[in-house]
């Protein structure tokens, strides 16, 4: 594990590609995962991914604290997540209809193996809101607090939309575990 | 374990794409960095291009525009398509097949070090940084260790790393060619079978009730055949192998036994007795991974300590994606029994099934940051296959390396013949040329770029016959190939369609190719800065497609007829396939004149003539109805003997998920005749249709979890079963 991120992001910062890979790779899962629990399928979630290495990569030079990379990167994710889900919103109202689902109460389903397909599915059934913050909770497992500074929010409306996210999901998944 | 670790284990199941592994993302960036380069370098020459392919933005007439771009497309295109007498044009010669194959493995060695080090060198200047002594370079790898930066193996995923917007549509599913394509649902007189998670499910067709169950508790299934009183299941496998200095050990939880009871073709593994004991493994450490790859270091390999807990010096967890075939007897439809098992080191690509022969493709990378210690053992550098957990090597000289290979990565090829009482598979490699493949009824190709020769792709052919795969010829088309439908084969040539960058536009190549994989004819220049994300090959023809653009932005007659092509092009079907022989047929997205969605199209082409036989516009009254037909067009059913296509339809509405089948008969006298819809409506898309069947008369309509069964004549549901 990268403990000093200087000496790499220092490299990227003169261009230095391999150098780049070498702070993505620690991130690289989180991120993808993030945006697959916060889109509509792998490929919007690959391209948000892409774009957001693009714009890291051209932007780093920006990066004030090397320690910071991580969540500096997962910002730019979050960004590039939310302008997706604006375009979802724009072009068929998916955004939309999958909010009024908040309200529905959801079937049990018979007896069935969960697995990590299916939690996908189920992360759809929250709002965006909640899906982002849990996502970051669960997969980056950052603190309430940071989320807060990332999202530019307070700390408490992350940690009850956490918590609330959980519950949903737990009755989600309970149904079908 | 608590909730969060639940939740966090189920969500790293997703497997991230390949195009997003770090060694492909430095590559992509690479790529980037050097395009802008060489544009900044030649800004100043003028570019040739075609005036009439610069197509407009697309405008609110969509429909209209995207016909009037391919008509002035396609006019340029066969302009300056090259005479059909004229002597072939071969950009490049062929590479002289006798020095491709190494005689042995140490001849494989030096070949496969000579490109590693070739390569590292170009693409990595660190390798030979000081950092990285005389005593590391006869070590193990310890990635993330502060000596040294991991050298990322500059594996081509698919093309991806070199293409302007690295965005490339379509599976790499290949075409439609005649053969058995593996599917996730397949069907035989009696039964259903289909994969669900990692069970796959055997239903009655008459009652739709599942009869058996097989569950892989250790690999993921995630395709089938139906051959005869067999079914021939495809998963995936990940293995952990424990590394140590040179010694490696494959650990107990799956790896096989290893026997020296080879059959004649292969060459036995090494002994057994490399297991590593107390190698203990740590995830937490920084680890590079492909496709079918990832280290993990110990626990304390990180800064500046390679030794980990158990002390063992540089000791590495590796997993490996394997591919596994299991072939299960189920003549007892309620008891199906595993007769014998196959797996191939690699990734999957893809696979085909023709006359009980199934063709296996993986793609494989033993990633390495170091160049290969001279005592490595065979794991290093030599794929390997297993027959029922006995192991093998491709034999040295079933190797094919092409001049100028650019990377370590390997294309594995199998021919397993599923009737054999004993399987004696036909196991082929090409080293360094992966990805891109495409497999016709008798012949398989692989493509993928070479070192040095810029916008260029190398393309090698196999025939394959009554198990065997040989190895055919090589040659070069100029630019970089479309992944998976960027080549296909018709009448025994290779049409081949092409991306290549400009010095300051890229656009679009379709090439002709006779067996000897030399170029015999050639359209240039096609849709110049446009950001062309699809291909299709269907019979003549070749239909492209632009992003965010609905329809075909241009269908090219491959035989140089314009009436033909000019009536396709009146079309706005964007997806053909093949109806009947005479016949094609297209799936499209109509749209009004302000552009509007107005519902989806089916359209009857008449391949001699060039004609819309007939054209039906459907799914009208749903706002932006979508089909999974344009994403896999295994969605789509076509049934010609019996006159019957089915589409899937999904939409979405204040209620959740409309999910339909609309079911059409064709007949040439009357034309498109709806014969009824399959609709249910859901709170969201867990539940669309994926797939259609028919097996007498009763028609099923397949999703992820549910089977419905109609009555073809009228369509009345007869019976459903989720589960």
């Amino acid at each position: 594990m990268i403990s000093d991120f200087t000496e790499c992001v220092n490299r990227a910062r003169q261009g230095d590609a391999d150098a780049f890979a070498e702070l993505y790779s620690l991130v690289y899962k989180e991120l993808y995962h993030i945006a697959l629990l916060n889109l509509k399928n792998q490929h919007d979630a690959s391209d948000v991914v892409s774009d957001t290495v693009l714009e890291a990569y051209s932007s780093i030079k920006k990066l004030r604290d090397e320690n910071a990379f991580k969540s500096w990167i997962v910002k730019i994710l979050t960004v590039k997540i939310k302008n997706k889900q604006k375009e979802y919103i724009k072009n068929n109202n998916y955004q939309k209809e999958l909010d009024v689902l908040d309200s529905v109460e959801q079937e049990k389903s018979e007896e069935i193996d969960y697995n990590g397909l299916e939690i996908m599915e189920d992360f759809k059934r929250l709002s965006k809101e909640e899906r982002l913050v849990l996502s970051l909770s669960v997969v980056s497992g950052y603190k309430s607090e940071e989320i807060a500074g990332m999202l530019g929010t307070n700390s408490n409306t992350v940690r009850s939309k956490v918590a609330r996210a959980k519950i949903k999901l737990k009755q989600l998944m309970t149904g079908k575990m | 374990m608590n909730f969060d670790d639940r939740l966090r284990e189920l969500i790293n199941e997703a497997e991230v794409p390949d195009e997003l592994l770090p060694e492909n993302i430095a590559v992509m960036l690479k790529a980037k960095s050097n395009r802008a380069d060489v544009k900044t370098v030649k800004k100043n020459i003028t570019v040739s291009s075609v005036k009439s392919s610069q197509i407009e933005k697309r405008t609110v007439i969509t429909r209209i525009a995207a016909a009037c771009a391919a008509c002035a497309v396609l006019t340029a295109g066969i302009l300056i398509y090259t005479d059909k007498n004229s002597e072939p044009e071969q950009i490049e010669g062929p590479i002289d097949y006798e020095d491709l194959s190494p005689a042995n493995y140490e001849e494989l060695y030096d070949k496969y070090t000579s490109i590693y080090l070739q390569d590292s060198d170009e693409n990595d200047t660190h390798l030979t940084d000081s950092s990285v002594s005389e005593t590391d370079k006869g070590a193990s790898t310890v990635i993330g260790s502060s000596t040294e930066t991991a050298v990322a193996e500059p594996i081509v995923t698919g093309e991806n790393a070199q293409d302007d917007d690295y965005v490339l549509a379509y599976s790499s599913a290949p075409q439609n060619n005649g053969t058995s394509d593996a599917d996730i649902v397949k069907s035989d007189e009696q039964s259903l079978y289909y994969i669900v998670g990692n069970t796959v499910y055997i239903s009655s067709l008459d009652s739709l009730k599942v009869t058996a169950k097989i569950e892989k508790t250790d690999s993921s299934p995630f395709e089938l055949y139906i051959k005869g009183k067999k079914l021939i299941l495809i998963s995936r496998k990940t293995e952990k192998v424990l590394e140590s200095g040179s010694e490696k050990a494959e650990s107990t939880e799956n790896s096989g036994s290893i026997s020296y009871n080879a059959p004649e073709t292969a060459v036995p593994a090494a002994g057994s007795d490399t297991h590593s004991e107390n190698t203990e493994i740590n995830s937490d450490n920084f680890n590079q991974s492909t496709d079918n790859f990832t280290s993990e270091t110990s626990p304390a390999g990180s800064m500046t300590d390679n030794k980990n807990s158990a002390g063992l010096n540089n000791s590495i967890a590796v997993r490996r994606t394997n591919i596994v075939v299991d072939i299960y007897d189920i003549s007892d439809k309620s008891n199906p029994s595993l007769i014998t098992s196959y797996k191939q080191n690699g990734g999957y690509t893809f696979s085909q099934m023709s006359d009980g022969i199934l063709y296996l493709v993986t793609n494989y990378s033993n990633y390495s940051a170091k160049p290969l210690e001279k005592e490595a053992d065979l794991d290093s550098y030599v794929p390997a296959y297993y027959i029922d957990d006995v192991k093998y090597y491709v034999k040295a000289e079933d190797i094919i390396i092409p001049s100028d290979t650019a990377n370590t990565a390997y294309t594995v090829i199998s021919a397993i013949d599923c009737n054999a009482v004993k399987l004696n598979p036909t196991v082929k490699a090409v080293l360094g040329i992966n990805k891109n493949v495409y497999c016709s009824a008798n012949a398989l190709y692989v493509a993928g770029s070479q070192k040095g020769s810029g916008n260029k792709t190398a393309i090698v052919s196999f025939s394959l016959a009554d198990n065997k795969i040989t190895y055919n010829a090589s040659g070069f088309v100029e630019g970089t190939i479309f992944n998976g439908n960027g080549m296909n084969e018709y009448n025994g040539l290779l049409r081949v369609a092409a991306k290549v960058n400009g010095e300051n536009v890229s656009s679009v190549s379709v090439y002709i190719l006779n067996s000897s994989l030399q170029v015999t004819e050639s359209a240039d220049k096609l849709l110049e800065g446009k950001n062309v994300t699809g291909v299709k090959f269907s019979e003549n023809y070749v239909s492209l497609m632009v992003e965010n653009e609905k329809t075909a932005a241009l269908i090219l007659d491959l035989t140089n007829k314009p009436s033909q092509a000019e009536a396709l092009t009146k079309s706005s079907s964007a997806y053909l396939c093949k109806y009947d022989d005479g016949k094609l047929l297209g799936l499209g997205i109509e749209y009004s004149e302000e552009g509007i969605q107005t519902g989806l199209s089916l359209t009857m082409f008449d391949t001699e003539s060039g004609l819309v036989l007939n054209s039906i516009v459907f799914a009208d009254d749903t706002d932006n109805a979508r089909s999974k037909a344009f994403t896999d067009r295994r969605a789509l059913l076509i049934d010609s003997e019996r006159g019957i296509i089915a589409v899937p339809v999904y939409s979405h509405n204040e209620f959740g998920t409309k999910n339909q089948y609309y079911v059409y008969s064709y007949d040439d006298s009357v034309g498109f005749t709806v014969k009824g819809i399959i609709e249910y409506n859901d709170i969201d898309d867990s539940y669309l249709f994926e797939r259609a069947v028919i097996a007498d008369d009763i028609f099923y309509a397949i999703a992820n979890g549910r089977v419905v069964s109609a009555q073809l004549t009228d369509m009345k549901v007869i019976d459903s079963y989720t589960f």
